[in-house]
């Protein structure tokens, strides 16, 4: 035991989750692995119905079931096994351990009460504190997350307040109670982007200061690429690769990333006559095709993509992916 | 010299706000505060601004599908505001408007045959007999496969139904669309397949486009010009080539600086704008982006800035922009 | 693949609607329960089963036979019969005040929320304002007491229908429609936020096909289940009505059984209550499950997903 060796926050095993639905069992997640680290912040990206939101979900077990339930696997948060815990233990996890954001902070938010009645409530499940010190620790936490005046915000409803300061607010509760983990769930797709800008900064510095692990996930690589040092693809319920931030950008393995990384809209210095874009869409999950689930839409499909699934194998940049033939 | 297809005078889209004991109206919430442009046939008018700062508003004024205080909006060479209802129902079939919600877009109890089919019918378009004919060219050109012509809404992806929307849009051969938003709904791989659709159909069609978006990184590619809007007005207009290549206002600046960048590389290189959109209730002295402005002078807070040429002397020059440093 | 699609597709939000109602088990046996009542309350109409109901036998009160299941009343009529006419009865009234009630709500509801904040809103808001004012028991002993000999005459075929004997009839869907007429209305006010009206304005849609053709169908599942609750709340109505004395007059009902089985049970004869007050329960039990599972199996944000 060194000091310095990083230890997991986080370590999920071949987890699969499956939800019943009209067309039978679906795998919304098939056979997932991966870890986050102390002090990391791992970006889980991927379009609608590739499973990243099921993902965060799992960890904090909230998948709501029926329909949806884990079916084998097993997620450690900071050495607890999720997976068998039962819901009243659940309970001190959130929050402690790992807590959440999510994508619209007015729905987060119970309309009819005071932001500060909802900070106390949290910090109070958590804490054995009066309710004064509790409200006292909660403007310390607005101010931290940047709002100013958090004496008077504290006492207003989530109405009054602006979509980005809404999100603050979110950002501030997740944090009350310091937890190892926090795993943001398109935290800024809901804001404009200067305020998304804001935003984004405000998580990478509180990240950073409390050391806490962080899972970001988004459709937008570009937000990933400026606030995550690990990037993890995912398509169709299955991790297709996952790399360093900077090699992965660099140096994109999979088709599939390479297209999601090319059909971003971004400010090009040529006005392109064409984007460039993946053929087709994502298939249901209801009814995958055989092998490489990509392979429709894959610009280098072969007859093997076809009939057999890529295993996910390590490639000489360090990371990994799901592919036969690999850039 | 382009033949101007759209053209719009100082427009303005006001609500009410109501307030006190009896409801009166006691202010006004100027959602569109005076907005200029023309469109040229067969281009794209990019119309760029943050939530709230009257873009979707402006777009449904054009149509009349919202009520206007003043301005003129004159499609075509008529003047749309002041239609009566035969001419506004004739000139509906010259202008028409793509949303952004997929799915609130189609009604969810009609197939996508009757969707489609809904503007030949409504304005009598062709034999009876020839409209289901138009309805498969019109899923084919904008990619779908006839075959899903009885499908119900509720079967497709967004994408898919993007599609649907657009087929409905080009029905009755607009020279005029607004497309809303069209592609923020939809997933990354999806847009730009949407995006080109759009490209493909203005250059077979010439149709003329206000592609209205949050996103200056989505309209580039697709507009010929771009105009930013801040709070109810343009704050700056340029041709695209000009606005990416040379922003002037900071607010432009602001919002090309932040858009995420998928390159961890890089640093930006400017400091962050802090602040929200000002209130409507209160809105700012002066420049309305003045509270948040970097770069902001005294003279910001007094006098509210008009939008003029960049260069004064070249009076033709279609760069304005509305700010005190130029 | 295609080949595929085509099985997969064409499938309308009712179809799904109706395969997801046949998956919810208590909803189906609820389905089978009412059923069963509708066939005999057709039965009865067409003069099949329980003719006799109002035959006199030589001795009241009789006790449970295999001639007469339920026993006999104080006029030696057979009580059985006497609950099955009460279906008929029950039926009638629940489909005449359903219907019409939630025609008119859904008419108006839709009305008034697409023109939402206009007066044609207000008149009719304050419409069922006033209606929901007046307690309902008053209110259908004044439609009574005011339908006294009013007669309702059809110009060319020359016919007369006295209106007396559907003053409960009326009074029922004149105070019924306004909760179908404000859910309808809510809903509506949504919908007409909606895109796919935006986007049928810009086509040039008028207002009225508008209504009829994007407003209306996206509101038949409200209507449906509207009705269920109006047909059981007519039901209970026409029952309590009737043994207050202000409801049916010719015929039977339950309603007149139970106001008998008052001066019965005294005397320690069960059949009357049990007959009438056990098919009551019974069927608005099956209704109440029938109408609940038919909301879950309708709602479009859950069929749609």
């Amino acid at each position: 035991m060194t000091e310095s060796a990083p230890k997991p926050v986080l370590r999920i095993r071949d987890l699969v989750v499956e939800f019943k639905t009209e067309m039978g069992v679906i795998r919304a997640l098939d056979k997932i692995s991966f870890e986050v680290m102390a002090g990391e912040s791992l970006g889980i990206v991927g379009e609608s119905g590739c499973g990243k939101s099921v993902t965060a979900l799992s960890i904090l077990k909230l998948i709501p079931s029926p329909p949806g339930r884990i079916a084998e696997g097993s997620i450690e948060l900071d050495g607890i096994e999720v997976v068998s815990q039962p819901e009243h233990e659940m309970r001190k996890v959130r929050g402690a351990l790992a807590s959440m954001i999510f994508q619209e902070p007015m729905t987060a938010l119970n309309p009819v009460f005071t932001i500060g009645n909802q900070m106390v409530e949290v910090i109070r499940v958590h804490q054995k504190v009066s309710k004064t010190k509790a409200k006292k620790q909660a403007i310390e936490m607005l101010r931290t997350v940047n709002i100013e005046s958090p004496e008077k915000r504290i006492d207003q409803y989530p109405h009054e307040l602006s979509g980005g300061m809404r999100q603050r607010v979110m950002i501030a509760m997740a944090l009350s109670c310091s937890p190892k983990l926090l795993i943001a769930d398109e935290p800024t797709t809901a804001l404009d982007v200067t305020v998304q800008a804001q935003v984004m900064e405000e998580i990478k510095r509180l990240q950073q200061e409390m050391n806490m692990g962080l899972i970001l996930i988004t459709h937008d690589l570009g937000v990933i690429a400026e606030s995550c040092s690990r990037v993890l693809v995912m398509y169709c319920g299955k991790i297709i690769e996952m790399a360093e931030t900077g090699e992965l950008y660099k140096n994109p393995r999979h088709p599939y990333t390479r297209g999601l990384l090319d059909s971003i809209p971004r400010v090009r210095k040529e006005k392109l006559k064409t984007l460039p874009t993946i053929k087709g869409m994502v298939p249901d999950l209801a009814d995958l095709p055989k092998g490489c689930r990509f392979a429709d839409r894959c610009p280098k499909v072969e007859d093997r993509c076809r009939t057999e699934e890529p295993p996910l194998e390590d490639t000489e940049g360090g990371g990994k992916v799901a592919c036969f033939h690999p850039n | 010299m382009e033949e101007t297809l759209v053209q719009v005078k100082d427009l303005r889209t006001y609500y009410p706000i109501k307030g006190g004991l009896l409801n009166r109206r006691v202010a006004d919430l100027k959602a569109v505060n005076g907005v200029s442009l023309d469109i040229p046939t067969g281009q794209t008018f990019g119309l760029v601004g943050e939530s709230g700062c009257g873009k979707s508003t402006f777009g449904r004024s054009l149509l009349r599908l919202q009520k206007v205080t003043s301005g003129e909006v004159i499609i075509d060479g008529e003047n749309i505001l002041s239609l009566d209802r035969a001419g506004l129902m004739k000139a509906r079939k010259d202008m028409q408007i793509i949303f952004q919600d997929p799915y609130g877009s189609l009604n969810p109890r009609m197939t996508v045959r009757e969707i489609v089919r809904e503007p030949l019918d409504t304005h009598k378009i062709g034999a009876k007999a020839d409209r289901n004919g138009e309805v498969m060219r019109l899923l084919e050109v904008c990619g779908l496969r006839q075959t899903v012509a009885d499908r119900y809404p509720h079967e497709f992806s967004g994408g898919q139904r993007q599609r649907v929307g657009i087929a409905r849009a080009l029905a009755l051969k607009p020279k005029f669309i607004v497309a809303d938003e069209p592609v923020s709904a939809l997933d990354v791989s999806v847009q730009s397949q949407i995006l080109n659709l759009i490209g493909d159909l203005q250059e077979e069609f010439g149709i003329s486009f206000l592609f209205i978006s949050h996103d200056l990184a989505v309209v580039q590619h697709i507009s010929h010009e771009v105009g930013v809007m801040y709070f109810g007005k343009l704050v700056e207009r340029a041709p695209a080539e000009e606005l990416y290549s040379s922003p002037k206002h900071p607010y432009t600046k602001t919002l090309l600086e932040a858009i995420p960048q998928p390159d961890p590389t890089r640093n930006r290189t400017e400091v962050l704008v802090g602040g929200d959109i000002p209130s409507h209730l209160d809105p700012p002295k002066g420049c309305p982006f003045q509270p948040r402005c970097p770069v902001a002078m005294p003279e910001c807070a007094e006098r509210e800035p008009e939008l003029k040429p960049v260069d004064s002397d070249d009076c033709s020059s279609r760069h304005q922009v509305s700010c005190w440093l130029y | 693949m295609s080949e595929k699609e085509v099985i997969v597709g064409r499938e309308s939000l009712w179809t799904k609607s109706g395969r997801k109602l046949l998956r919810d088990r208590a909803g189906v046996a609820a389905m089978v329960v009412v059923g069963i009542y509708g066939i005999i309350a057709l039965l009865v109409s067409f003069g099949v089963i329980a003719q006799d109901w109002d035959k006199l036998g030589e001795e009241g009160f009789e006790g449970m036979s295999a001639a007469h299941w339920f026993g006999t009343n104080i006029n030696g009529q057979d009580i059985f019969a006497r609950a099955l006419q009460g279906i008929k009865t029950a039926f009638q009234v629940g489909v005449v005040v359903a219907i019409s009630a939630t025609a008119i709500g859904g008419i108006l509801g839709a009305i008034a929320g697409y023109f939402h904040r206009t007066i044609v809103d207000e008149v009719i808001m304050w419409i069922y304002g006033c209606i929901d004012a007046i307690p309902f028991y008053l209110f259908v002993a004044a439609v009574a007491f005011a339908l006294k000999g009013a007669e309702f005459t059809v110009p060319v075929l020359d016919l007369h229908i006295s209106l007396a004997p559907y003053a409960m009839h009326i009074a029922m869907i004149a105070t019924f429609w306004s909760s179908t007429c404000r859910i309808v209305r809510g809903e509506v006010i949504k919908i007409r936020g909606l895109e796919y009206i935006q986007a049928a304005k810009a086509i040039g849609v008028g207002p009225l096909t508008i209504i009829r053709r994007h407003v209306m169908p996206n509101t038949s599942h409200l209507l449906l289940v509207q009705s269920t609750i109006a047909f059981v709340g007519a039901i209970k109505s026409e029952v309590i009505l009737t043994f207050l004395g202000l409801g049916v007059k010719e015929g039977v009902s339950w309603g007149i059984m139970l106001s008998e089985s008052i001066n019965d049970v005294l005397r320690g004869h069960m059949g009357n209550f049990l007959g009438a007050s056990g098919f009551l329960f019974v069927l608005v039990i099956a209704f109440n499950m029938f109408a609940d599972a038919l909301q879950d199996a309708l709602d479009p944000k859950k069929v749609s997903g």
